[in-house]
Order: C-alpha cells, then sequence, then structure tokens
C-alpha cells in the first residue's frame, strides 16, 4: 500500500540529508550522526555556548592572524612548534583509539549491518572516515576559526587548514584501525578493547609524561641534555626545516607539505582499507557472538557461604569490581592521567603542599568513579528493593566498599609521603578522609541506582551534582594544599569541598 | 487467619494513564493463582506494588498480614518476586549470586549454600557452576532467578510471565516446581499471557482489564460467568471485551 500523503513522517532534530538511501555519503551520516549522540550534546544552552566560543574563537583567530603568530613560533622556536605538533598529533591518535573501539567493538549494531546487502568493504570505509572526521572534532573547534579567518587577514592559503585537518584525521584513523584489528587479532575481541584503549590513553598522555623526564633527572644530566638541544637547534630534525614541521606547515597552508600530507592520508586509508577489510569482516561477525568473560572452564574451589547483609555486599562488590576489566581499565587511566602531575611536584623546587594535593584530587576522583560505578551500575535494583533490607543501608555498604580499593591505592602514597613530612602527610590523610566522605555521601544521595554501568555517561545522570563533585574534589585538594602551608584561606577550599554534598542534599530533597 | 494477599482500591497513575484504578484482589494461603488479561492492564504493576518495588497512588496491600506501606521489611520477609526479564550480576557465578540473595534475606551461610547447591542440582544448573551469568541463555537466567526466588523459601511467590523464554522441557520443570511449593503451603501468584498455563495450573484466576479485576473465580466459575465458549481463550476473550465495552 501506498504511503499515505499527510500521514506520520520521521520527525527527527538531525534528519539524514538527502544521500540516496543505501549510499556510502548516507551511511556516513548515519555514522556521524550516531557519533554525535554518542557525546550527549543535546541540550539547548550547550549550544549556546558552543555558538559563543566559535564566535569568541573566530576573534581570537583573527587577532592571532594579524600578529602572525604561527609564522613567529615557526621562526623563532622551532623546537617549540615541534613539540605543539607532535603533542596534537598524539592526542588525535588518542581519541582515533577510543572512538575506533566504538565503533567496531561497542556499536553492536553488525546484527543489522552484517546480514545487510550493504558491501562491509563500504562499512569499513565509512567508519574509518568518521573515525577521522570525530577524532579531529575538538581540534577543529581551536583551529578551525583561525583558518575561516585567513581570508579577512589576506591570507587565503590559512584554509588549507582544513584538507590538512582532514588528513591528519585519516592518518590517525588508519593507524588506530589497523592496531586494533591487530590487537583483536592477537588477543581476541574483548581483551583487544581493553588493550586499544590503554594504548590509546597512553599515546595521549605519554608525551606529557616525557616532557617531564628531564625534569626529574639530576642537575649533571640536565646540562648534557640541554647541551646536545643547542647542539641539534641547527640540525635538521629539530630546526626550522625539520620534515616533522611538515603537518605545522601544512597546517598553515603552505603548499607541498599540505599536498604531501594529503596524498599521505590518502595512501594509507586507502591500502588499510584494501588489506584490512578481511580482518574488519571477521571481527564484526565475530562482535555480537563474543561471550562475554566466562570462567574459562577453571575449576572454582568450594568455599563456604557467607552470612550477614554486611559481608555478602561487601564480597559481592569487590567481586564484581575485580571482574570488571574496563572499569579496572578506566580506574588506572585515572591514575596515569594525575602522573604528569605528581612528577611535576615531584621536582626539589616544588612545595610539599601540591604532592599533597595531587594524591587528595587522586583519591577524590577514584573514589568518585568506583562508587559511583557501585551505585549506578547495580545490576539487580529490583532484587534489593524487594528483599528485606533498608535500601539505604545497602546503598552505605555499596559505597563504603568501593572506597576500599581507593584506600589500598592511597595507603603506599601516604607511607611514603610520612617519609618526607610527618606533618604534611597527616595532613593529607585527613583531607582524603575527608574528599572520599565527600564522594561517598553524593552517590549514596544522588545517584539513582541501578541507572547504567557506562562511565561515559556518569556526567549525563546528573551534571549539576557530576560538575559540583569535580569542584569539591578540587576544592580538598587545594584545602590540603594551604593547609600543609599553614595557610588560613584552607577555609575556602573546605566549603568548595563540601560543595558536592550540599548540592547532592539538595538534590536529594528535592527529589523526595 | 489472614490471607496470603489482600489488596483493597489499588490505584496507580503514571502521567495521564490510568495503570491502576481501585483494583480489589484477595488470595487465600496456600493457593496458586493466576492473573490475566490483555497487554497494559495492570498486572505487572499490581505486582511490583506488592513487591515494593512501585509505590501505589492509593489503596492498601497486605502480605501474610502484613500492610507494605507500614512494615515493608516484614512483608518483603515472607516474599519472593520474579521479575519478567530478571536482572543478574553477569560477573558472578551462580553460587555466587545465590549466596548473595541468600545474604540479603538473612539466611544462615551453612543453610544456604546446601538449599543453593540443591536449587541448581534441581534446575539442572549443576554443571554451570562454574561460568559466569554473562554466559547464560536466556531459560537458564530465568532458572537461576527461580533459584534465587526460591532460596528462602517464601510464603508468597509473585512471578511476571516465568516461562517466557524458557524451552518446553525447563517450562515443563518450572510448573512442577511451583506445583511442589504451593503443595508445600506456599502461595503462588503469577501472571502469564499463555493461557494453557493458567488453565491446567491455577485454582483460581482473576482477570485483569483497565486496571481493575474484571472476574475472578475457578475455570468452571468463569466459564459460568461469561456465559459461552469451552476453552479459557474464549472465556477470557469474552471477559475482556465486556469489560472493554462497558469502559
Amino acid at each position: 500500500m501506498p504511503p499515505r500523503p499527510g500521514g506520520p513522517t520521521l520527525r527527527s532534530r538531525w534528519r539524514l540529508p538527502g544521500f540516496a538511501p543505501g549510499s556510502w555519503p548516507w551511511l556516513l551520516a548515519h555514522e556521524l550522526r550516531l557519533l554525535w549522540r554518542s557525546f550527549g550534546i543535546r541540550s539547548r544552552i550547550i549550544a549556546a555556548f558552543a555558538v559563543v566560543f566559535l564566535l569568541l574563537a573566530h576573534a581570537a583567530g583573527y587577532a592571532a592572524l594579524q600578529a602572525h603568530a604561527l609564522e613567529t613560533m615557526l621562526a623563532r622556536a622551532p623546537g617549540a612548534a615541534i613539540g605543539i605538533t607532535i603533542f596534537v598529533c598524539l592526542l588525535v591518535l588518542s581519541s582515533a583509539f577510543g572512538l575506533a573501539v566504538r565503533v567496531l567493538l561497542e556499536r553492536g549494531d553488525f546484527d543489522l549491518l552484517v546480514p545487510s546487502p550493504m558491501p562491509m568493504t563500504t562499512v569499513y570505509a565509512v567508519r574509518g572516515i568518521a573515525v577521522a572526521m570525530a577524532s579531529v572534532g575538538s581540534l577543529a573547534l581551536f583551529l578551525l576559526p583561525l583558518a575561516d579567518m585567513g581570508p579577512f587577514a589576506g591570507q587565503w592559503r590559512k584554509l588549507g587548514a582544513w584538507p590538512a585537518l582532514g588528513a591528519l584525521g585519516l592518518v590517525c584513523a588508519s593507524i588506530a584501525l589497523a592496531v586494533l584489528l591487530l590487537l583483536v587479532r592477537w588477543l581476541g575481541l574483548r581483551r583487544a578493547r581493553v588493550a586499544a584503549q590503554v594504548l590509546g590513553a597512553v599515546v595521549g598522555v605519554g608525551f606529557v609524561l616525557a616532557m617531564q623526564v628531564p625534569g626529574l633527572l639530576s642537575a649533571t644530566s640536565q646540562a648534557h641534555l640541554q647541551a646536545w638541544g643547542a647542539a641539534q637547534a641547527g640540525s635538521s630534525w629539530l630546526g626550522s626545516g625539520s620534515p616533522l614541521l611538515w603537518p605545522f606547515r601544512a597546517f598553515m597552508g603552505e603548499g607541498a607539505p599540505l599536498a604531501a600530507m594529503v596524498a599521505v592520508a590518502i595512501a594509507s586509508f586507502v591500502v588499510l582499507v584494501r588489506t584490512t577489510h578481511g580482518a574488519f569482516l571477521r571481527a564484526a561477525q565475530e562482535a555480537p557472538q563474543v561471550p562475554a568473560a566466562r570462567a574459562g572452564g577453571r575449576e572454582v574451589p568450594p568455599r563456604a557461604f557467607r552470612s550477614g547483609l554486611v559481608r555478602v555486599v561487601m564480597a559481592k562488590e569487590l567481586t564484581l569490581i575485580a571482574r570488571d576489566p574496563m572499569l579496572i581499565a578506566k580506574a588506572l587511566l585515572q591514575l596515569l592521567y594525575l602522573v604528569p602531575l605528581l612528577l611535576v611536584t615531584l621536582k626539589r623546587t616544588q612545595p610539599l603542599g601540591l604532592v599533597a594535593a595531587a594524591l587528595v584530587v587522586l583519591a577524590s576522583g577514584l573514589a568518585g568513579t568506583l562508587a559511583w560505578i557501585t551505585v549506578s551500575g547495580e545490576e539487580a535494583p529490583d532484587l534489593l528493593a524487594s528483599a528485606p533490607v533498608p535500601l539505604e543501608r545497602v546503598r552505605w555498604l555499596k559505597v563504603a566498599t568501593a572506597l576500599v580499593p581507593v584506600a589500598v591505592v592511597v595507603l603506599p602514597f601516604l607511607g611514603w609521603y610520612a617519609h618526607l613530612s610527618f606533618f604534611a602527610a597527616g595532613v593529607a590523610a585527613v583531607f582524603v578522609a575527608a574528599a572520599l566522605a565527600s564522594s561517598a555521601v553524593v552517590q549514596v544521595w544522588a545517584t539513582p541506582l541501578g541507572g547504567g554501568r557506562d562511565l561515559r555517561k556518569r556526567h549525563r545522570q546528573n551534571p549539576f551534582v557530576h560538575i559540583a563533585d569535580t569542584l569539591s574534589s578540587f576544592g580538598w585538594g587545594l584545602a590540603c594544599y594551604l593547609a600543609v602551608e599553614g595557610s588560613p584561606w584552607l577555609v575556602a577550599g573546605v566549603l568548595l569541598g563540601l560543595f558536592a554534598p550540599a548540592t547532592a542534599w539538595l538534590s536529594a530533597r528535592r527529589a523526595g | 487467619m489472614s490471607p496470603a494477599l489482600e489488596i483493597r482500591g489499588l490505584g496507580k497513575r503514571f502521567g495521564t494513564h490510568v495503570a491502576l484504578d481501585g483494583l480489589d484482589l484477595t488470595v487465600p494461603r496456600g493457593e496458586f493463582h493466576a492473573l490475566l488479561g490483555p497487554n497494559g492492564a495492570g498486572k505487572t504493576t499490581t505486582l511490583r506494588i506488592v513487591a515494593g518495588l512501585t509505590r501505589a497512588d492509593e489503596g492498601t496491600v497486605r502480605v501474610m498480614g502484613h500492610e507494605i506501606g507500614e512494615d515493608p521489611l516484614a512483608a518483603k520477609r515472607v516474599l519472593a518476586f520474579l521479575p519478567d526479564e530478571p536482572l543478574l550480576y553477569g560477573k558472578l557465578r551462580p553460587l555466587e549470586y545465590l549466596e548473595f540473595v541468600a545474604g540479603l534475606w538473612r539466611l544462615d551461610g551453612r543453610l544456604a549454600q546446601a538449599r543453593a547447591n540443591e536449587l541448581l542440582e534441581t534446575l539442572g544448573l549443576g554443571d554451570k557452576r562454574r561460568e559466569f551469568v554473562d554466559a547464560f541463555s536466556r531459560g537458564m537466567r530465568q532458572k537461576l532467578a527461580l533459584a534465587g526466588a526460591l532460596i528462602h523459601d517464601p510464603a508468597v511467590m509473585l512471578l511476571d510471565e516465568p516461562l517466557t523464554g524458557l524451552d518446553a522441557a525447563a517450562a515443563r520443570q518450572v510448573k512442577d516446581i511451583l506445583l511442589d511449593r504451593v503443595r508445600a503451603g506456599c502461595t503462588v501468584i503469577l501472571t502469564t499471557h499463555i493461557l494453557e498455563v493458567a488453565e491446567r495450573l491455577a485454582e483460581r484466576i482473576s482477570i485483569v482489564s483497565g486496571g481493575r479485576i474484571a472476574a475472578q473465580g475457578t475455570m468452571a466459575e468463569l466459564r459460568e460467568r461469561a456465559g459461552r465458549g469451552e476453552t479459557l481463550e474464549d472465556v477470557f476473550l469474552a471477559l475482556t471485551r465486556d469489560t472493554a465495552a462497558a469502559s
């Protein structure tokens, strides 16, 4: 029966453009729509902020072009330009790893796509392009305003940043997909997912970590390193003519580097699709069937059942945390991101209070993640709600259990810190305890039981509480630093630290 | 002696939708009772309110004499609820899951362990002890959830579509277990869309329609009331059609 004129039509905030259904641009539009929605940016307020940000960024870009900021950096400080280039490329590569995992291993739509008449090579290529485009999304926010304002500043070549950005995304997507498929082949789907995410994070934070190493060297070694750097300044690799600067030059719109970058990007992507589409198909066929963590035939030694609510709840929560590799990976990544901060504070020139503050922020962040997953990630909320135990008590037990691994991670640091300064370690212990208590009450009061286990969605469930939790975390860190330094302004830090519990309490009261 | 379940004037709205509209239901102790009704009639909402998962807007619910609004823990202590899609812990093994459930009902560890092993054997999950629940099929998950519901020897069992997704052998096994429980004095209240199950198992049947009990009685009583038809399907369709027309 033909569709009734004036009948119901598909209403969507983002309709697919009018590409022919089944064509690759149509599929690409679909992929980009899914990726966009996976970030959860729907609020009109956020969209309004984005528009204001873009306007300001374009104004700042115009000012930078007038000052010839990029050319000045290239001529006067090629080393800094090389550093920025490597840093940006690694960040995009890190983002590409995360996106590749999401579209290849987490999307879960292969049951639909594999039996469809759409060629899997097209699906693969389109996913690669989507990863490329999404991985440079954040960079585009900062870089493209500069390019857009080029014609207004009489620098038309700056528009070359557009194809350069696409080329960078394509190269990084090619590397990420190739490595991910290799990991799938070596480790299997489940382990590959965790390995790729950890690898992506290490790539992202690795350069920052590497930059901290010289600061940790002895004075003699630092002098040697500086002398070597000075000697290399005029060399072909660290001078202004370095090939490492070609991406930088491509972004500035220089013809040869731009053409080379685009050519390398297209070639690498074509080679990737042609050589690995078979591996992609195998992964796609396997992905929906991958058994979620079996015991692997391991014999489980018989053990007597525990009695008592406290013991069974704590045992169950710790078991589930220990058996969640994704959670462990993400928790470790949180620690990894704080390592540069700890390295900075390890320099002897830095005050001891900074180390204590970093420790407090680290413990608070980790406690927030684990406490959130135990409450929000509850898989059987109906079971708990129908059990003859006060739900509030179970919530407290769950959150208290989540703090156990945090204590295990933090206590050795505190011990080492006490070796440096007993007073500072004591103050750090007090503020770590305050930060953990803050995280605990936030989760008990403001997180719905069984709201979901996806850590990416944590900020979406109650964005105000999540922002307050982050601010409180830094509040406790600040208070700790000021307390170690003996400043009476620590009260300000404490007040900021209490912001999240207060917000959670108000949120719980409003929810009834 | 108070009935196993006594519901008076139960009302529940979800926005503008009236899910329950003054539902009354009494189920005596030791009865196998089936709740039938079309989709959206209010069967699951009723069970969820009795289990303490959903708050009623009006009305009272008593389980073995305990009013759930006044003393919910006492009511829950004697209850077991099995939802239509039980959510289990994917990264726990069956015995670990049952240990947790037993802990929630504060069972002694040794007693719980013995019961857990017995239930796993009875339900054919004895050889699955080493596997995580993640690797279980739908039917195996349903059976494990049933084991969880049985481990504390409840006086009243509420089961929402307990046979969905089970193969013929497993469905037969579950039906036998439920009949055994009733013979042992337990009250079983289940919802089902499989009319044959209600016809063969239930001592009395309540037909829910439009958030109220449209008809209640034994199979013979319902047949007589409908005044037509031989099978429960005929009776069910006749009674629900009459109620829909009346409202």
